[in-house]
C-alpha cells in the first residue's frame, strides 16, 4: 500500500437549528493514499460537499467541525493548525475543483492573471516566471493556444475551458491531493469525458490522490479505486470499485445501482427507492435508511447500525447483514 | 381522439430560428445566430422523441419554437393535421391547452408565492374546464394523486417540497388541463439518481394511460433510452441523425452521434472507456462553417466535407446528415 496521505477519523459537522444543533456529518471516516482516488457517492444534502469542506476547514459559518474529529494530513491535524498554516495546505498542498467553473473564476480578471495569483500566492515567483509557468499549465490541460488563452476572460471560454483553468490552478503548486466537487457535472458529456481523462491523466502523473465528490456514478466508475457511499450524513458502505459494483450489500446502495437506467429499454420498469430522504432533524437515532429500507428489522430504526466487513476493505454498516452474518 | 398511428401528431418541415444580432446606436442587424437551421421531424401520436444534443446546440429553442413560444423565421409546424405556423394568438389560445411545457429547475419555474393549489389551479380556471373554487380543488386534488403527491399538502407553498416532489407539481401542472403533447426541457437533469427513477416511470406511466406525445429534450444519453422511441440528434441548429432508439444507440451512422455515444461513462465495472481523443470546440451557430457543421471536429472527415452541405441521406433505417451516408447509399 502506498503512502497514507489523509487519515479523516470521526468527522462530524454540525449546524444549528431551532431544535438544536443538527450533525449534518455524522461519525465518517476514511482514509485516502498517495495516487489512490476515492469517490464519495450520495444523492444531494446527504453531505458529501460538506465533508469535504470540513477537510479544507471551509464550513460556511455557524457551521462546525466538532472537535472529537481528527483530520489527518500526512501526519498533521488539519484541525489544529493556525489560520495561516491552513491558508499554505488550501491551494498548496491540496488543490481544489469545483462544480461550477464560472463561480470560482473571477470574472473581472484574465484567467492568466488568476493561475498566476494563485502560484505567487504559495511561492516567491516572478511575474514572468509566473506566467511561464501558467502557460505550461495551460498547456498540460490541453488549453489550445495557451499564449494566447492567457488573456482571456472566463466569460470568454467555454465551459470545458473554463474547468481546465481551475484544474491548472488546482495542481499549480503539485498539490498531494485534489479535492474534486462535482467536476464534470455541469459540462456536457463529450466535455465530460476529456476532463475524466485529464483527471486520470494528471493522478497518474502526479501520483495524486483524489477525493472525488459526486453523484454520477458512471463517473465513479470511470475514475474511482474506492468508493464510499452516503446516505443522510453517514456512511453506509464502503468498498473497492468493483467489488461495490458488483457485490452491493447495503440496501441503498443496492437501490441506487438499480435505479440507474443503463441499458433499461422502453417499458422496462425502473427500480424505484420508496420515498424521499427525510430532513436532518427527522433523521432516524437508528440507521438512518430505515424510514426507507424495504428489508427493515424491528430494532432497525432505534439502533445506529453495525461495522459489518463483508470482506477485505469492504465494509456495510447494516442491521440486517449482521443477522445474516451471526446466522 | 384519433386514433390513427401513422400521421404523424406533430410535425416540423425545414423549421429555422434565427435571432438577430444588433450592434450600434440604431440597434441595426449585423447578422443572424442561427439557433435552429432548418430542422425536420415528425412524433407519432403517443409516442416519444428524444431531442439530444449538447447545450448551445439549439434544442430548447426547437421546444420553444414548437409551441410558439418563440416566433420561428421559416418553415413550418403542423400540430393534429393543422399548420400552426403562423396563427394568431387568439387563434393559438385554444390550442394552448393541448401542448403544455415543462421545464428544467422546478424550483424557478414555479412561483414561491403561489400556493401549490394556485399553480396547479391556474391553468384549470384560465381554460375554463372549471370555473367554482371548489370544483377546481377537487380537479387539483385529482391530479395530485396522480402524480403520487398527497393532495392534503396542496396548501403548502413550493419551497416546502424537495427537488422531486416539486417536479411533481410542474407535472401535475401541466396535465391538469389535459394536454395530448407534451415538452420536456432537461426536466429531470437537475434530479437525484433515485428521485430520476421515479419520474421517469411515472413519465411512462401517464404516457400508457393517455395516449400522450411526448417531445423530450435533453443532453443525458443514458435515459433516452429508456424513455425514447425515436432519437434525433442535434449539432448546431441542425439534425445530424434520426432513427429508433434502438439503431441510433445499436448502430450509429452519424460520426457525431458516436463521438456522443463514446462520451458516456461506462457503468460496466469491469471495463472503463477508452481514452476519448480530443476533439475541437463547436463551431459558432452565428457562423457556420460552409461545408458540414462537424466537420472541424470529425475523425473520418475528408476534403467534400469542408466545402460542401451533406443533406440527411434516407438510409434504410435511419436518416443521417453525412457524405459517407450518401456514399453508403450510392453504393447499395
Amino acid at each position: 500500500m502506498n503512502e497514507l496521505l489523509l487519515d479523516v477519523q470521526n468527522l462530524r459537522t454540525s449546524f444549528p437549528s431551532a431544535a438544536g444543533r443538527v450533525a449534518v456529518v455524522e461519525d465518517i471516516s476514511f482514509q485516502i493514499h498517495k495516487g489512490e482516488v476515492l469517490a464519495l457517492v450520495g444523492e444531494s444534502g446527504c453531505g458529501k460537499s460538506i465533508s469535504a469542506m470540513s477537510i479544507m476547514r471551509l464550513v460556511p459559518k455557524p457551521g462546525r467541525v466538532e472537535t472529537s474529529a481528527r483530520i489527518f494530513f500526512q501526519g498533521r491535524n488539519l484541525l489544529d493548525l493556525d489560520v495561516p498554516d491552513m491558508r499554505k495546505v488550501r491551494g498548496g498542498e491540496i488543490g481544489m475543483i469545483f462544480q461550477e467553473p464560472m463561480s470560482s473564476l473571477n470574472p473581472v480578471q484574465t484567467v492568466g492573471a488568476q493561475v498566476v495569483e494563485a502560484i505567487q500566492l504559495h511561492e516567491k515567483a516572478t511575474a514572468a516566471a509566473a506566467r511561464d509557468r501558467t502557460v505550461a499549465l495551460f498547456k498540460r490541460v490541453g488549453i489550445p493556444d495557451p499564449e494566447q488563452r492567457f488573456d482571456a476572460f472566463p466569460h470568454q471560454l467555454s465551459g470545458g475551458l473554463k474547468q481546465r483553468v481551475v484544474i491548472a490552478m488546482a495542481i499549480a503548486m503539485r498539490p498531494k491531493m485534489l479535492i474534486a466537487d462535482e467536476p464534470t457535472t455541469a459540462l456536457d458529456v463529450t466535455i465530460q469525458a476529456q476532463i475524466i481523462d485529464l483527471l486520470r491523466e494528471l493522478q497518474e502523473e502526479l501520483e495524486t490522490g483524489i477525493l472525488l465528490i459526486t453523484h454520477d456514478l458512471a463517473v465513479v466508475n470511470e475514475l474511482a479505486d474506492r468508493i464510499a457511499v452516503m446516505y443522510a450524513g453517514r456512511l453506509v458502505e464502503t468498498a473497492p470499485r468493483q467489488e461495490l459494483f458488483e457485490n452491493a450489500s447495503h440496501p441503498y446502495t443496492q437501490g441506487l445501482l438499480q435505479a440507474i437506467p443503463g441499458l433499461a429499454k422502453k417499458g422496462e420498469r425502473l427500480h424505484e427507492i420508496q420515498g424521499v430522504v427525510p430532513p436532518p432533524q427527522e433523521w432516524p437515532v437508528g440507521c438512518r435508511f430505515s424510514s426507507r429500507c424495504p428489508i427493515r428489522l424491528a430494532h432497525c430504526a432505534d439502533q445506529p447500525a453495525p461495522e459489518i466487513e463483508r470482506s477485505p476493505g469492504h465494509i456495510s454498516f447494516c442491521h440486517a447483514l449482521e443477522k445474516e452474518a451471526v446466522a | 381522439m384519433k386514433t390513427d398511428q401513422e400521421t404523424p401528431f406533430v410535425r416540423v418541415e425545414g423549421l429555422k430560428t434565427w435571432f438577430p444580432i444588433r450592434k450600434g446606436v440604431f440597434r441595426k442587424t449585423v447578422g443572424h445566430v442561427r439557433a435552429v437551421d432548418g430542422v425536420d421531424f415528425a412524433i407519432k401520436k403517443g409516442t416519444t422523441l428524444a431531442l439530444v444534443g449538447e447545450s448551445g446546440c439549439g434544442k430548447t429553442t426547437v421546444g420553444k419554437t414548437i409551441l410558439r413560444l418563440i416566433e420561428p423565421t421559416g418553415g413550418s409546424i403542423h400540430f393534429d393535421g393543422a399548420d400552426i405556423t403562423s396563427l394568431s394568438s387568439e387563434a393559438l389560445l385554444p390550442l394552448r391547452r393541448r401542448m403544455q411545457l415543462v421545464f428544467q429547475d422546478p424550483a424557478s419555474s414555479l412561483d414561491p408565492r403561489m400556493l401549490v393549489r394556485d399553480a396547479i389551479g391556474e391553468g384549470i380556471k384560465s381554460f375554463k374546464i372549471a370555473t367554482d373554487s371548489e370544483a377546481v380543488t377537487a380537479r387539483v386534488a385529482e391530479y395530485m394523486k396522480l402524480v403520487q403527491l398527497d393532495p392534503d399538502q396542496m396548501w403548502r407553498y413550493p419551497h416546502e417540497f424537495s427537488g422531486g416532489q416539486r417536479q411533481r407539481i410542474c407535472i401535475a401542472r401541466a396535465l391538469a388541463v389535459e394536454p395530448e403533447f407534451i415538452v420536456f426541457d432537461e426536466s429531470i437533469s437537475a434530479l437525484d439518481v433515485s428521485i430520476q427513477a421515479q419520474i421517469l416511470n411515472l413519465l411512462n406511466d401517464l404516457q400508457e394511460r393517455f395516449g400522450l406525445t411526448y417531445l423530450f429534450i435533453t443532453h443525458d444519453l443514458s435515459v433516452v433510452r429508456y424513455l425514447a422511441d425515436n432519437v434525433a440528434v442535434m449539432y448546431v441548429g441542425q439534425l445530424v441523425e434520426e432513427g429508433t432508439t434502438e439503431d441510433i444507440f445499436e448502430s450509429p451512422q452519424h460520426p457525431y452521434t458516436r463521438a456522443l455515444l463514446k462520451s458516456i461513462p461506462s457503468m460496466n465495472p469491469k471495463e472503463r472507456s477508452a481514452r476519448v481523443e480530443a476533439i475541437g470546440d463547436v463551431p459558432s451557430p452565428s457562423a457556420p462553417p460552409p461545408g458540414c457543421r462537424f466537420a472541424a471536429r470529425c475523425p473520418q472527415v475528408f476534403d467534400r466535407c469542408h466545402n460542401e452541405q451533406p443533406e440527411l441521406y434516407p438510409l434504410p433505417r435511419r436518416l443521417s446528415r453525412c457524405f459517407l451516408a450518401e456514399k453508403e447509399l450510392t453504393s447499395t
